[in-house]
C-alpha cells in the first residue's frame, strides 16, 4: 500500500507549563524539514491520544519543563497501547529529565528521550524524522 | 510504522465509529494516489447527510476560536460535529504548522462527538486543500451531522469554499480597514452570514454600520440578503445568535431549493476536478516519456519552428497518445 503521505508530527505540552519557546522553535525546524506539524497544549494527557488519532500522526513529541512527566507519560503509553497504536506512533520526549527518569521512560516504551545538554534541536529534528 | 490494513477493513471500522480509522482514511484520501477511487467507492454511498459550513476571513479575525465555540455549543445540543481546519503549506519545503487546533482544544479537545482534523493547503491557492471535498465525505460517512471547514484565511479572494459549503460564514473584525474595504469584490461577495467578531473592541460600531450598508447595496432582487451577527468569540458572546442565523439560512436553502442547486454545483466541481487531475497525470506522462514530445521541442530550437504552431501539433500528438493509453487498459 504505497502512499505519498507527508510525515505528520504532534508537538504538545501541558497547558500548566509556561515554558514553550524551544518547542515553538522546534515546530518551525520540523516544518522547514517539510513535515506537517500540529502544535497543541493539553489540559489532560488523554486529549493527546485523541488528537493523535484524529490527525493520524507518525510522531508524538512531548515537552516537560515542570511536573507531570511520570504520570502523563505513563498514561500516554497506556492509552496508545489500548488503541493498538504503540508500535505505530513514535513517542519522543524532551525537557528537564534526569538519567534515572530516562531509564524509566525507555522501559515503558518511549522511543527517544532528550535531556538537557545532550545535543542540539537539530539532533532532535533528525531523530523525529528518522 | 503504521500497520497496513485493507481499505475494506478501514471503511468497516469507520462506519462502526472508529476514530483511528477515520484519521487513517483521511490521510489516504489526502494522499491522492491510486487508492482514492476505491476508497471513495466504499465511502460515497454512506455520505450526503452532513451539512457543511464554511468559515473564511483574514488571519487573526478569530475564525478558529469562533469555530471552536460553535462546535462546543452544537456538542452541548447533542449534535455530532467535525472540523476541517486548513493552514498554509510552505511553497518552499512543503512543510506546515497546523495551528488552528490549538484554539479549539480548550472547548472541544476531549469531546467524544467532535472530530478535528488539520490539513495543509499543499499548494492550492483558493484557501482549501485539494482533498477537502473527499475529507468531508469521509467525515460525512463517519456520521457527522455538521462539518465545519475553516479556510486558510489569506483574505481578499478566497472563494473556493463557496463551492464546497452549504452555508458560508465570513469572519471580520474591527481594525481591519475602513468602509472602503467593505465595498471590495471577493470575500464580501461570498458570505451568507457575516460575523463581526471582537465586537467589543474600539471601532466595532462604525465598521458594523459600514458592513450593513455594503450588504444592503450589494443585495440582489429576489435573493436573500446576507445577515450580520456580532460576536466576541473569546468571551462566548453571540455564539447562540450565530447558530440561530445558521438555522434560518439552512431553512431558507431547503425551502427555496437552493440547497439542491448548491450541492449539484459541488458535484460538478468535484467531477471536473477529478477529470482534470487524471488528464494532468496523462499529460505529465506524455511530456516526460514521449519521444515525439522531445523531438517536437528540439525542432523549435534547431529548425527555428514557432512555439505556438508546435504546441498545436504536439497537442494533436497528445490526443492520439491519450487514445492509445486508454485502449491499452
Amino acid at each position: 500500500m504505497e502512499t505519498k503521505t507527508k510525515k505528520r508530527v504532534l508537538v504538545t505540552k501541558s497547558d500548566q507549563d509556561a515554558h514553550e519557546v524551544s518547542v515553538r522553535y522546534l515546530t518551525q525546524l520540523l516544518r522547514d524539514k517539510g513535515m506537517e506539524v500540529i502544535f497543541t497544549r493539553y489540559s489532560i494527557i488523554d486529549e493527546v491520544v485523541k488528537t493523535a488519532m484524529e490527525e493520524d500522526v507518525d510522531v508524538i513529541a512531548l515537552s516537560f519543563y515542570s511536573s507531570g512527566l511520570q504520570y502523563d507519560t505513563a498514561r500516554l503509553m497506556e492509552l496508545l497501547k489500548e488503541q493498538g497504536l504503540k508500535d505505530e506512533i513514535k513517542v519522543v520526549i524532551g525537557g528537564t529529565i534526569s538519567e534515572g527518569e530516562k531509564k524509566e521512560l525507555i522501559k515503558i516504551g518511549v522511543d527517544e528521550v532528550f535531556m538537557p545538554g545532550v545535543g542540539t534541536l537539530l539532533d532532535v529534528v533528525e531523530r523525529v524524522n528518522a | 510504522m503504521k500497520a497496513k490494513q485493507s481499505i475494506e477493513d478501514l471503511v468497516k471500522e469507520l462506519l462502526g465509529g472508529s476514530v483511528r480509522a477515520a484519521g487513517r482514511l483521511i490521510t489516504l484520501v489526502e494522499a491522492n494516489d491510486s487508492l482514492v477511487p476505491d476508497i471513495m467507492k466504499l465511502i460515497y454511498p454512506h455520505s450526503g447527510n452532513a451539512y457543511v459550513i464554511g468559515f473564511t476571513g483574514a488571519p487573526g479575525a478569530g475564525k478558529s476560536t469562533l469555530v471552536g465555540k460553535l462546535a462546543k455549543l452544537l456538542d452541548s445540543k447533542g449534535k455530532k460535529v467535525a472540523i476541517i481546519a486548513i493552514d498554509p503549506s510552505s511553497p518552499f519545503t512543503g512543510g506546515a504548522l497546523l495551528g488552528d487546533r490549538i484554539r479549539m482544544m480548550e472547548d472541544v479537545g476531549i469531546k467524544q462527538n467532535v472530530f478535528i482534523r488539520s490539513l495543509g493547503s499543499r499548494g492550492e491557492m483558493g484557501g482549501l486543500s485539494e482533498a477537502t471535498y473527499r475529507v468531508a465525505n469521509v467525515l460525512d460517512a463517519f456520521g457527522k451531522e455538521f462539518i465545519f471547514v475553516e479556510t486558510v484565511g489569506t483574505g481578499q479572494a478566497e472563494i473556493e469554499v463557496t463551492k464546497l459549503a452549504d452555508s458560508v460564514i465570513v469572519v471580520l473584525s474591527p481594525g481591519m480597514g475602513d468602509e472602503i474595504q467593505t465595498l471590495k469584490a471577493g470575500t464580501m461577495e461570498i458570505g451568507d452570514i457575516f460575523v463581526l467578531n471582537k465586537a467589543d473592541q474600539a471601532g466595532a460600531e462604525s465598521i458594523s454600520a459600514s458592513i450593513q450598508t455594503a450588504l444592503h447595496w450589494a443585495a440582489k432582487h429576489g435573493e436573500r440578503m446576507p445577515t450580520l451577527v456580532k460576536t466576541v468569540a473569546i468571551k462566548e458572546q453571540g455564539i447562540e445568535d450565530l447558530w440561530k442565523e445558521l438555522e434560518l439560512h439552512r431553512a431558507y436553502l431547503i425551502e427555496s431549493g437552493q440547497l439542491k442547486i448548491r450541492r449539484e454545483k459541488r458535484i460538478r466541481m468535484e467531477v471536473c476536478k477529478l477529470m482534470e487531475d487524471k488528464l494532468a497525470r496523462h499529460f505529465n506522462k506524455f511530456t516526460c516519456e514521449s519521444p515525439d514530445f522531445e523531438q517536437g521541442i528540439k525542432e523549435v530550437s534547431t529548425d527555428n519552428k514557432n512555439p505556438c504552431q508546435q504546441a498545436e501539433i504536439l497537442l494533436e500528438t497528445f490526443m492520439s497518445f491519450l487514445k492509445q493509453g486508454d485502449s491499452e487498459k
